[in-house]
């Protein structure tokens, strides 16, 4: 197992620490000595106890490398790589350096009230595409990034599936 | 004196009744639809019925159903709560008619305060200010034109049976108002079957600020103060307080003295809240009436010490007030947050799925009010509300510290939830200071987040935790090539204690 991890503050920055893993619960950080024990609460919630003070971290890992959580209720993004992660990055393999969106999903089980795009149009990020209703709420969807729009896979009034896909872009 | 209630409704505010009615020594029923069989509302009550399928249109707004069931298991009172049957005047009178107590006002009052309009004529009739603006639908573009170029721009144009914000715009210049007024109307017929709308001044940084009201049926109503709900994310309440900071003793007087002539007016019954418009110079303006109990209606019992769903149950019983207005002292402050499962970070869509785990640590000065527990399903049927939490304390920053402890320590898993959009909202100048108005979070929150420098000890828990996630990731891996993977407990159950 690599022992070595890279981690910088945000997706391109500089890398601001080494950790070096010295045991399943030591580690060092630029040096420093952590000593922690820990325990998963649930699927994302883990709690750490870090030389003797306690923090609830809610955890979601945004892509191999990005972690995005909560730490005591402090909002913490982290890009964590290790040798492997680097060598990769630098062949260009592994995970997608493209951030472009390719497709836009149902977030929930609904009802499409309003499709605002029409196929061949070109969206700007943010910009709505779709307005969704469930629990009794109208939701707008947006676009993640710029783009082009493919395909649209439902018509207004369609029922849809959580996870089912609506747009290719 | 009522014996048995059955409670149409479901979640917290079935709860809610619940609990009043068995402290009073009364019997209870719910009434479930099939996602709520085993929910905590119908385990809760002495009784409980299914009455039809998941959506609320099958089950919760089945009128006839429902007043069939009160029969069978002979409950001869049924409280509405909030929302699904609750203002359907027909409801009311269906009951009667049936020689159940709607706890609630009369049909007639539904019927009368329910429409805008005719609410808007007894106020003005009964002294109360309204914003400037027509006291009749508009009949159309013509006359919509004439109207906001004689009251002012910007106007605002609202459906008649709105309600939720739905049927609601807000109209700058005369350009405009064609398609606004033609969106208003759509969303209107959509959403209440009832495409009129009308027009009024729109007051420029609002604040909501609306009184809870208690009448029986011997001419006696008394208010029991203001309550500030002016933090909402497009129209919909988000963080609701009492007292407002701009409410000093005189105003409240005044505006709870207007509440009192305008239910007194309607010749209203029963547990009701008076909606308010108050300018930034103080000036106050009749919005509308809700005639049941509203969902933010703790922040006024634990600041009264009166209990509205008791007071509720005696005044339809037929009981006189127990109290008087001279009797009715104000405390501390209270605040309430709503818990609910939305995603801040992606435009508040709702977040369905099952509550995997949930944990929160209450204690001294807080209120929990909730129908959710471990191993729910939070649906698409429902609104998205998990819990209100109310917080009380001497002052208004004790209250307000309270609420920032409790939130930061309520954990739930499965469902994405707006806790940490809250503590932010807490967190702000603008609300510790108290100056807020309706418009806060979309004008001038949601542009302006900061992003503060982390704590240095919370970074290095962040670079454990993902330093850690990524070794256990690669043992999860590793476990599955091996083929050795434990299948019955696997690495998660396991505990890992440093020496």
């Amino acid at each position: 197992m690599e022992s070595k991890f890279y981690i910088s503050k945000d997706k391109t920055a500089i890398e601001n620490f080494t950790a070096i893993v010295n045991s399943m619960n030591d580690i060092s950080v630029n040096g420093e000595i952590l000593k922690y024990e820990f325990k998963i609460i649930a699927d994302d919630i883990i709690f750490f106890r870090i030389n003797s003070k306690n923090f609830t971290v809610k955890l979601e890992q945004i892509q191999n490398n990005i972690f995005r959580m909560y730490v005591n209720d402090e909002l913490i993004e982290l890009n964590c790589k290790t040798d492997t992660d680097k060598l990769k990055e630098t062949l260009g393999i592994g995970s997608n350096s493209d951030d472009k969106q390719s497709e836009i999903r149902s977030p929930m089980p609904g009802a499409v009230v309003k499709i605002s795009v029409c196929e061949g149009d070109r969206v700007l990020k943010g910009q709505t595409v779709m307005i969704l209703e469930a629990m009794k709420m109208e939701n707008e969807l947006k676009a993640q990034s710029d783009c082009t729009v493919k395909k649209i896979h439902v018509k207004e009034k369609a029922a849809v599936e959580k996870g089912q896909l609506l747009i290719e872009l | 004196m009522i014996k048995k209630i059955l409670i149409s409704n479901r979640g917290e505010i079935a709860v809610r009744v619940i609990s009043t009615a068995r402290e009073m020594g009364i019997k209870t029923v719910a009434v479930y639809s099939d996602f709520d069989r085993f929910s905590m509302f119908a385990k809760y009550a002495d009784e409980s019925y299914h009455i039809g399928e998941s959506p609320a249109s099958k089950s919760y707004l089945l009128a006839d159903r429902i007043i069939e069931t009160a029969l069978k298991c002979g409950a001869d009172a049924i409280h509405p709560g909030y929302g699904f049957l609750s203002e359907r005047s027909y409801f009311a009178r269906l009951c009667n008619d049936n020689n159940i107590k709607f706890i609630g006002p009369s049909p007639e009052a539904i019927e009368y305060l329910g429409s805008k309009t005719n609410a808007k004529s007894i106020a003005i009739k009964s002294g109360v200010p309204t914003v400037p603006g027509t006291d009749h639908a508009i009949s159309g573009l013509d006359e919509a034109k004439l109207i906001a170029g004689q009251i002012g721009y910007p106007v605002l144009i609202k459906a008649s049976a709105g309600g939720g914000g739905k049927g609601m715009r807000i109209v700058n210049n005369p350009a405009d108002l064609d398609s606004a007024l033609r969106l208003a109307q759509n969303e209107a017929r959509s959403s209440f079957g009832d495409d009129s709308v009308f027009i009024e001044k729109y007051i420029i940084a609002p604040r909501h600020i609306e009184f809870q009201i208690l009448a029986d049926e011997y001419g006696n109503a008394i208010h029991l103060g203001e309550r500030e709900c002016s933090m909402q994310r497009r129209h919909q309440k988000v963080i609701e307080e009492t007292p407002s900071v701009i409410i000093d003793k005189d105003l409240r007087d005044k505006m709870g003295e207007a509440a009192r002539n305008l239910a007194k007016a309607a010749g209203y019954t029963n547990a009701g809240t008076v909606e308010f418009i108050v300018d930034s110079d103080k000036n106050f303006y009749f919005l509308e009436m809700n005639t049941r109990l509203q969902v933010e209606h703790p922040v006024t019992e634990v600041r009264t010490g009166i209990d509205l769903v008791k007071e509720q149950i005696l005044v339809a019983s037929g009981e006189k007030l127990s109290y008087s207005q001279e009797s009715v002292t104000f405390n501390g402050a209270a605040i309430e947050c709503r818990i609910c499962a939305e995603d801040p970070e992606n435009n508040f869509i709702p977040s369905t799925g099952k509550i995997n785990y949930l944990s929160k640590i209450l204690g001294n000065g807080v209120r929990e009010d909730t129908g959710i527990e471990h191993g729910d399903e939070i649906s698409i049927y429902y609104d998205s509300m998990i819990a209100k939490l109310i917080c009380f304390g001497n002052t208004r920053p004790d209250a307000i510290n309270k609420m920032k402890r409790t939130l930061s320590n309520y954990q739930i898993s499965g469902v994405k939830t707006n806790i940490k959009f809250l503590l932010e909202l807490l967190n702000t100048d603008a609300f510790k200071n108290g100056c807020y108005n309706t418009q806060f979070i979309e004008n001038e929150f949601m542009n302006n987040k900061k992003s503060i420098s982390s704590d240095e000890d919370n970074l290095s828990a962040g670079i454990v935790a993902s330093v850690n996630f990524k070794q256990r990731l690669k043992g999860e891996k590793k476990l599955h090539i091996t083929g050795k993977r434990n299948h019955t407990g696997g690495w998660k159950s396991k505990r890992f204690f440093g020496s």
